[in-house]
C-alpha cells in the first residue's frame, strides 16, 4: 500500500490539488483548467477528481489530505484589518469570516472523510519550494501578498526540517504594493503583474524616489508599507488618493494607450522591488550562508528579479518551481503533510519537470476526429516524420498550437500545452499579439532552447526548464520575437529527458534551420485558461490565427479546417465565465 | 486616524477568532453583517441585474416600483433588447457586439423605423418565441398575419421582441426600452419564468427562517407569498405605469401549461421532509402505484392525500398520480385541481425543473389585469373551451408550456380579438381570426416534432409521448427520416456536433431548417457539455424509423459500439449515466460535488460491450445515515442481481465480478439499488437552512446514496 497524501490550495485565488505518492508527486493541476474560469477560486473538485483519477486511486485510498493555509489565523488577520470596525462592511466581506468553510468544502463538496491536516500559507510556500529543489540544505525565501498574517517569510532548510525564523507581516507586503502599482497603472490584479514587468524595460527609473516612498526599508529582514498610500485594508482598493497624488498623474484606464509615464512608472517600481529583494536576499545569507536559495510566493514569478538575485546577490543556486504562486501551495502541503505522517522527506530529488496535469488520451483523439479523417494527418508510430512536418511549418512561419502529453503545473506554457513559432521572424510577435493571444503588443514571448545549445545564445550558465528568470540575448542570430527591448529573453531550456516529444522538435527545427530556439506562449486566447483537453486545443486554434495545430500525433493544417467550422467558431471566444475579482485582493 | 489598526490590539483578534472559529461562531458574524447592512438600508429599490452583495442585501426584491421608474414618453433609449437604433429614421439593427445572445431573440436583422402602420410589441418567453417551430413559425407571425388578413388592410405590424429564457432581467429594462419603438399596443405573453428570481440577501433570510420554522413547505409558501407574488405583482405594474404613460392598450396573455400529460422530472420525489417523514413517504408512494396499477383507484388516491399531508404540497409525483386516479373516476375539476397542484409543488424549492407558470403568478396576472384595466387572454380559459372541458394535452402542447401549431393559433387569435377594438377597428369575434390560415411546410412541421421528440426525451418524459412526436414528424414528411437517422449518427460520436458530418448534413437542407437545429440542437458551448446518455430516446427513433419501413441496424449497434466500447469505462460519465438535463447539472441547485448524489432509489449506468465477457465493476459508494441499521445496496445487470454491497456511511470500495454472459453486445444497463428506509440525516434541514443564510443554495432532496467511483475493467 503506497501513502497517498493530497494537497489543496483553495478559496483566494488558482486553486489546485497535487497528490503525492510515496513522497513523489505524481500529479498537480489548477482548477481554473477545468472550470475554465481564470484563476478559479473555489474548492478544486475537477483538480482533486483528476489527481486521483490519474493514480488509479479512489477516495478510501487517501491518507490525509492538507490544506494549504490556517483558516483561524486568517480570520484573526481579517478581523484585525477591518478595525475599528469589528463586523466588518465592505461588499467583499459578506460571509467571506468564515474559518469553517475549508473544512465544510472539504467534507461536503469533496466528500473527504479521512485525515486532514492544516498547514500555514508561507510554510507551504517555503516546502513547495525547498522539499522538491534536492537541495540538502538551502536558505528560502517566500515572498506574495498575503498568506495568514505573514507576507514575507525568512528560513532554512536542512534535510527534512524547514525552520522559518522571521516574518514580515501584513500589511506590510512587497506582493501589495506591486499590485497596488499594477491597479495604479490600469492592469488586473494578480494577473496584470506580468504586464508591469513586461512594460518595466520600455521605461526609464524616473519615479524611483515615488516608488521609494511608498516602502520603508527596515532592518533585518523587515520593511514597512506608508499606508497612507493604500487602500486595501478597508476598501475594496489598492492605492490611496495619496499615491497618485504622490506620482502626479490620475491612474491609468484600464485598455487606454500606454504612455511614457506608465512605462517609467513600471520601470521605477521593478527598480525598486529588485533592490528590496536583493537587499533581503542578502540578508538572509547573513542569516543562513549556504549556496542555494528557494524562492516562493507569487513574487517569485517575477524572472527579472531572479535572474538579479542570482546575478548579484550571495547564492550560488536557485531553485523555483513554476507553480510558485498560490497554486504550488497544494505542494508544499502536501510535503509538509508527509513529513507529518512520516518524519521523512518526500522526495531527495529535484523536481525535473512539471508535467502533471491531465494527459492526451490517444483514444479521445481518435474519437474527436472519426468522422473527418481527411481533414488530419495522423502520424502515430511515426515520431520523426511528424516532428519533421511540424518544423517545417514552423520554419516556413506558421504558427502551431502544441498539445502534447501531459498538461503543465503552473501559469507557463512549457511544451505541452504551448503555442510555438520561428522567434527570427520579426514580423512574429506583432502577428501573435494581435492575431492569435489578442493582448498588448508590448508583452514579449519567450524562448525554449535546446539546453546544450542555450549558452550560445543565452547569457546563462545554468538550466533553466522552467522559465523563471530572464537572461541576456547573446545570439549570433537575430531573434526579434523573443528579444525584449532591453535584449533579455524569459528562456525555457529543454532537455532529452524530461520532454522528449518537444526536444525533439527543437532538434528538428535546428537541423532544418540551424536555429535551437523556437518562441513559446501559452495555448491559449485572452482571457482564458490555458486549455487542457484535445477539443479546447481544436477550439482555440479555430478560433484564433494559428495555422497548424499537432494534438499528439495528429497534425492539423487551417486550410484544411472544412469551412463550416470556421464559419461556426472563427473568432469567437470561449463561453464568458463569471470573472475573478480584478480590482483588489480579494483580502478577506 | 491612524494608517493601520494598532499592533496592541492583536491578541483581542486572536482570542475573538478563536471563540468565531465554529459553525455558530461564523453565524454570528454573518448575522452581525446582515443586521448591520440591512438595518443600514432602507427600502429603496434597484433596478433588476447582477446585484453586487450590498446590493443584494439592499433590495427587497429584484423588480424596480413602478412609481420609481415611471416610464418617459420622450425618453430615447438607444437599445431594445439586441436592436440599437439606426441614424435619423433608419431601421434598428442587430448590435455585433451582443451576438452571443442572438439566438435567444426573434431571427430578425432589423426592426424598422415607426412608420405608417399600427405597431403591436410582443413581448415574452420562449413559449412567444415559438419554441420549436421558430423561425418559421411564430406567434408574433401569426399575430401579424391575422390582423391583416381579418381586419383587411395590412396596416399593423408586430414587433417580436420575445426571447427564450426571459426572466424579471430582461423584461424590467425591455418594459423601459418599449418606448422607443413607439408602440400602439403592447402584449405581454410570459410569466413560466418567473420563478427564477435574483433573490436578495434580505429574501434568503427570509426563506432560512421559513425553513427552520416549518420545512420546504414554509419555506415554498414564504418563496410564493413574499417573492415570487410581489415580484409579479411589481412587473405588472410597471406594464400598466408603461402603456397608461403613452396612452396605449395592452394585452395579458395568461400562460397555460400541459397538465394532461407533462410530468415533472420523476427523479425529484419530493424535498426532505421534518422528522424524517420520507421513509414513511416513500412506503406510501409504492403502495399507491400498486393500487394504481390494480386499477383501485379510490385507493390509490387516499395512499396519495396522505403523501400530500406529509409532504405539504411540495411532493409532485403523488399529485399528479391523483390527478390521474381522479380522472379514472371521472372527476375531472378534481383531476385539474390535482395537476395543477403537480405542476406548482416544485415552485421555490430549489429543485431544477422545466419553466411551468405557477398558479400564484397566474393568479396576480388575472388580478393585475382587472386591477389596471388591462385586457386579458386567459390561456387556460380558452384552452378549456376549446377542448370542451377537457385539460390540455398534446394536441395544444408540445413538452411543458411550449404551444403546438394549434396552441399558438387559439392563443394568438384571442389576443388579435382582444387587440382589435383597442387599436380602432370593430369587435371582431375570435372565429374570424381563427380562420385566418398560417401554412408551414411538411418538412418544417416534421422538424418541429421531431425536435419536441429529443427535448422531450431530454427532459424525461414518457415514451408515448416521444413515440408520438417520431410518429408524427415521419407521418408530416418522409424526408424527416434522413434527419432522424443523422441525429442518431452525431448524437452518438463522442466528437462534438459541429464536427460531425451527419450534423453538416442537416443543416445543408435549408435555411429554415439550419437555423432551427442551429437554435435547438447547436450546442452553443461548441461541445464542451457532454451528450446525453439519451438511449431511450434512440430506441424510440430506431422503432419509429423500422415501422416507416427505414431500417437502421445493424449500422447503429455497430456505431454504438465503435464509439463507446472501452477496456476503462468510467461510468459516472454524463455519456454513461445522465439521459435529462436535470440527471447531467443535478436536480437541486446546490453546490455541485466531487462525487455523484443518487435523488432516486435507483441510480442507472449504461455500459457498452463488444461481447459478453466478464467485467469488474470498481465502486466507491456510500449511504449517508445509513448506520446503526445493517442495509445492502443491490446491484443489477440487465436487471440481474450480480452484487449486493453493504451500505455504510462511509465511503467503502468493493470489486464486483460481473460474470460472462451477464452483459451482451451493445447497451447494457447497470442498475444500483439503494436501500429506501433510509432515513435523512437529522441535520439536512438545518444545513439547508444554514446554507440559505449564506445566500447559497440548499441541498433539498434527500440523497439515497453517494457514488465516488464506478469504473468498468476487464
Ligand atoms: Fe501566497
Amino acid at each position: 500500500m503506497s501513502l497517498n497524501i493530497v494537497g489543496l490550495s483553495a478559496h483566494f485565488h488558482d486553486s489546485a490539488c497535487s497528490l503525492l505518492r510515496d513522497g513523489a508527486l505524481v500529479a498537480a493541476a489548477q482548477e481554473e483548467r477545468f472550470t475554465r474560469r481564470k484563476n478559479e477560486p473555489d474548492i478544486p473538485r475537477a483538480a482533486f477528481r483528476y489527481c486521483l483519477a490519474e493514480a488509479g486511486l479512489t477516495i478510501t485510498d487517501i491518507d490525509c489530505l492538507a490544506y494549504y493555509e490556517s483558516p483561524r489565523k486568517k480570520l484573526e488577520r481579517q478581523l484585525w484589518m477591518g478595525l475599528p470596525d469589528v463586523v466588518p462592511l465592505r461588499a467583499t466581506a459578506m460571509f467571506q469570516l468564515d474559518s469553517r468553510r475549508p473544512e465544510r468544502d472539504i467534507r461536503e463538496v469533496l466528500g473527504y472523510e479521512g485525515r486532514l491536516e492544516f498547514v500555514e500559507h508561507h510554510p507551504a510556500h517555503a516546502a513547495s519550494s525547498f522539499y522538491f529543489s534536492g537541495f540538502e540544505e538551502a536558505a528560502i525565501l517566500t515572498v506574495d501578498a498575503v498568506g495568514e498574517w505573514a507576507t514575507t517569510t525568512y528560513g532554512a532548510g536542512r534535510g527534512t526540517s524547514l525552520d522559518i525564523f522571521e516574518e514580515v507581516h501584513f500589511p506590510d507586503s512587497l506582493g501589495m504594493l506591486y499590485s497596488a502599482i499594477t491597479a495604479y497603472l490600469g492592469f488586473e490584479v494578480n494577473e496584470g503583474e506580468y504586464k508591469v514587468m513586461g512594460l518595466a524595460p520600455y521605461g526609464r527609473p524616473r519615479y524611483v524616489d515615488q516608488v521609494r516612498e511608498l516602502i520603508e526599508v527596515g532592518a533585518g529582514g523587515q520593511f514597512t508599507l506608508r499606508m497612507k498610500y493604500f487602500d486595501f485594508l478597508r476598501h475594496d482598493r489598492m492605492f490611496s488618493p495619496a499615491l497618485v497624488e504622490l506620482f502626479g498623474q490620475p491612474p491609468r484606464e484600464p485598455e487606454s494607450p500606454l504612455t511614457p509615464f506608465a512605462e517609467d512608472v513600471a520601470r521605477s517600481m521593478q527598480v525598486v522591488l529588485e533592490d528590496v529583494l536583493l537587499d533581503k536576499v542578502r540578508y538572509l545569507h547573513s542569516r543562513v550562508p549556504v549556496d542555494n536559495l528557494c524562492l516562493a510566493g507569487g513574487v517569485a514569478l517575477n524572472c527579472v528579479a531572479n535572474a538579479r538575485i542570482l546575478r548579484e546577490g550571495p547564492f550560488r543556486r536557485l531553485f523555483i518551481q513554476p507553480a510558485a504562486g498560490d497554486a504550488g501551495c497544494s505542494l508544499g502541503a502536501a510535503a509538509l503533510a508527509h513529513i507529518r505522517l512520516t518524519n521523512q522527506r518526500p522526495t531527495p530529488s529535484p523536481l525535473r519537470h512539471v508535467y502533471l496535469g491531465p494527459r492526451v488520451q490517444p483514444d479521445d483523439v481518435a474519437a474527436l476526429f472519426r468522422d473527418c479523417p481527411d481533414r488530419v494527418q495522423d502520424f502515430r508510430g511515426r515520431e520523426s516524420e511528424l516532428l519533421r512536418a511540424t518544423a517545417a511549418r514552423l520554419a516556413k512561419g506558421a504558427v502551431v498550437g502544441w498539445c502534447h502529453g501531459r498538461m503543465e503545473l503552473g501559469p507557463r506554457a512549457l511544451g505541452a500545452r504551448s503555442i510555438l513559432a520561428d522567434p527570427r521572424d520579426p514580423n512574429m510577435r506583432d502577428r501573435i499579439n494581435a492575431a492569435v493571444k489578442q493582448r498588448e503588443a508590448f508583452r514579449p514571448f519567450a524562448p525554449a532552447v535546446l539546453a546544450h545549445r542555450a549558452r550560445e545564445h543565452f547569457d546563462l550558465d545554468h538550466p533553466s526548464p522552467f522559465m523563471l528568470e530572464t537572461s541576456q540575448v547573446i545570439s549570433p542570430l537575430a531573434l526579434p520575437a523573443i528579444t525584449h527591448v532591453d535584449r533579455s529573453a524569459r528562456v525555457q531550456t529543454v532537455d532529452a529527458d524530461s520532454c522528449p516529444r518537444f526536444y525533439g522538435l527543437l532538434t528538428e527545427f535546428e537541423r532544418q534551420t540551424g536555429c535551437p530556439i523556437l518562441l513559446n506562449t501559452s495555448f491559449n486566447l485572452r482571457g482564458e485558461p490555458i486549455v487542457c483537453t484535445p477539443l479546447e486545443a481544436l477550439l482555440c486554434f479555430i478560433r484564433s490565427d494559428m495555422d497548424s495545430l499537432v494534438i499528439d500525433d495528429v497534425l492539423l493544417d487551417r486550410a484544411a479546417l472544412p469551412a463550416s467550422w470556421l464559419a461556426r467558431l472563427r473568432g469567437t471566444a470561449p463561453p464568458p465565465a463569471a470573472p475573478v475579482s480584478a480590482t483588489v485582493y480579494t483580502l478577506l | 486616524m491612524p494608517d493601520r489598526p494598532d499592533a496592541s490590539l492583536i491578541p483581542l483578534v486572536r482570542r475573538l477568532a478563536e471563540l468565531l472559529d465554529s459553525d455558530a461562531g461564523t453565524q454570528v458574524m454573518a448575522l452581525m453583517q446582515k443586521l448591520v447592512l440591512l438595518s443600514a438600508s432602507g427600502a429603496s429599490r434597484t433596478v433588476t441585474g447582477e446585484a453586487a452583495p450590498v446590493d443584494r442585501a439592499v433590495a427587497p426584491s429584484a423588480i424596480p416600483a413602478a412609481d420609481a421608474v415611471v416610464p418617459s414618453p420622450s425618453a430615447q433609449p438607444q437599445r431594445v433588447g439586441i436592436w440599437t437604433r439606426g441614424a435619423d429614421h433608419a431601421p434598428w439593427t442587430r448590435n455585433p457586439a451582443l451576438k452571443n445572445q442572438w439566438r435567444f431573440w426573434a431571427d430578425i436583422d432589423e426592426i424598422p423605423a415607426k412608420g405608417a402602420r399600427r405597431r403591436v410589441l410582443l413581448l415574452g418567453e420562449s413559449v412567444a418565441r415559438g419554441y420549436l417551430f421558430d423561425p418559421w413559425l411564430t406567434p408574433a407571425l401569426v399575430l401579424e398575419r391575422m390582423l391583416n388578413d381579418a381586419l383587411g388592410d395590412g396596416s399593423f405590424e408586430v414587433v417580436d421582441l420575445a426571447r427564450t429564457d426571459l426572466t424579471f432581467r430582461e423584461l424590467v429594462p425591455l418594459l423601459l426600452e418599449t418606448p422607443a419603438l413607439e408602440p400602439d399596443a403592447i402584449v405581454l405573453f410570459a410569466g413560466n419564468n418567473w420563478e427564477n428570481v435574483n433573490l436578495s440577501m434580505r429574501e434568503f433570510q427570509l426563506l432560512a427562517t421559513a425553513l427552520r420554522a416549518g420545512g420546504f413547505p414554509a419555506c415554498q409558501r414564504a418563496f410564493i407569498d413574499q417573492v415570487l407574488v410581489p415580484a409579479s405583482r411589481a412587473v405588472l405594474d410597471l406594464l400598466a405605469a408603461t402603456v397608461q404613460t403613452l396612452g396605449i392598450p395592452a394585452v395579458v396573455v395568461v400562460p397555460e401549461v400541459n397538465l394532461r400529460e407533462w410530468r415533472n422530472d420523476a427523479a425529484a420525489l419530493a424535498p426532505t421532509l421534518t422528522g424524517g417523514g420520507n421513509r414513511v413517504w416513500l412506503g406510501l408512494w409504492a403502495r399507491a402505484q400498486a393500487e394504481f396499477a390494480n386499477e383501485r383507484y379510490e385507493h390509490a388516491a387516499a395512499l396519495l392525500r396522505e403523501m400530500i399531508e406529509l409532504d405539504g404540497g411540495t411532493g409532485s409525483p403523488p399529485q399528479a398520480l391523483l390527478g390521474e386516479c381522479l380522472l379514472h373516476l371521472g372527476r375531472r375539476s378534481e383531476a385539474r385541481a390535482a395537476l395543477e397542484a403537480a405542476r406548482d409543488a416544485v415552485c421555490g424549492i430549489f429543485i431544477r425543473h422545466a419553466p411551468l407558470c405557477p398558479s400564484a403568478v397566474q393568479t396576480v396576472q388575472r388580478d393585475k389585469a382587472a386591477q389596471h384595466g388591462l385586457a386579458m387572454v386567459d390561456l387556460s380559459r380558452v384552452f378549456t373551451d376549446h377542448l370542451h372541458g377537457e385539460l390540455p394535452d398534446r394536441r395544444l402542447f408540445l413538452d411543458y408550456c411550449h404551444l403546438t401549431r394549434e396552441g399558438i393559433h387559439l392563443a394568438m387569435a384571442a389576443t388579435a380579438a382582444q387587440l382589435a377594438p383597442r387599436l380602432g377597428r370593430a369587435v371582431t369575434p375570435v372565429g374570424r381570426f381563427l380562420r385566418v390560415d398560417m401554412p408551414m411546410s411538411p418538412s418544417c412541421l416534421a422538424m418541429s416534432h421531431f425536435l419536441a421528440a429529443i427535448h422531450n426525451a431530454h427532459y424525461g418524459q414518457d415514451k408515448a409521448v416521444l413515440e408520438h412526436h417520431c410518429r408524427e414528424a415521419l407521418a408530416s414528411s418522409a424526408d424527416i427520416a434522413e434527419v432522424m437517422r443523422d441525429y442518431l449518427d452525431f448524437q452518438i460520436r463522442r466528437a462534438p456536433n459541429w464536427m460531425c458530418r451527419s450534423y453538416e448534413r442537416i443543416k445543408d437542407l435549408g435555411a429554415a431548417e439550419l437555423r432551427a437545429v442551429d437554435r435547438y440542437l447547436s450546442p452553443e458551448d461548441a461541445g464542451t457539455v457532454d451528450k446525453f446518455a439519451d438511449f431511450a430516446l434512440v430506441d424510440c427513433i430506431e422503432r419509429a424509423l423500422r415501422d416507416a419501413g427505414v431500417e437502421v441496424e445493424p449500422w447503429l449497434s455497430e456505431h454504438i459500439r465503435r464509439e463507446h466500447v472501452g477496456d476503462d469505462v468510467n461510468l459516472l460519465a454524463t455519456r454513461y449515466r445522465a439521459a435529462t438535463f436535470w440527471e447531467r447539472s443535478g436536480h437541486s441547485t446546490a453546490l455541485p460535488r466531487a462525487y455523484h448524489q443518487a435523488c432516486t432509489p435507483v441510480s442507472t449506468f449504461f455500459l457498452i460491450r463488444d461481447d459478453s465477457a466478464a467485467v469488474t465493476l470498481r465502486l466507491t459508494c456510500r449511504v449517508r445515515g445509513s448506520e446503526p441499521v445493517p442495509d445492502h445496496s443491490i446491484v443489477r445487470v440487465n436487471g440481474v442481481d450480480v452484487a449486493r454491497v453493504p451500505a455504510h456511511a462511509t465511503w467503502g470500495t468493493h470489486a464486483i465480478a460481473v460474470p460472462r454472459g451477464c452483459l451482451r453486445a451493445g447497451v447494457n444497463r447497470i442498475d444500483i439499488h439503494w436501500p429506501i428506509h433510509t432515513p435523512p440525516c437529522p441535520d439536512d434541514l438545518e444545513r439547508a437552512a444554514s446554507n440559505l443564510e449564506r445566500c447559497v443554495f440548499p441541498d433539498v432532496l434527500p440523497v439515497f446514496g453517494e457514488i465516488f467511483m464506478a469504473r468498468s475493467a476487464p
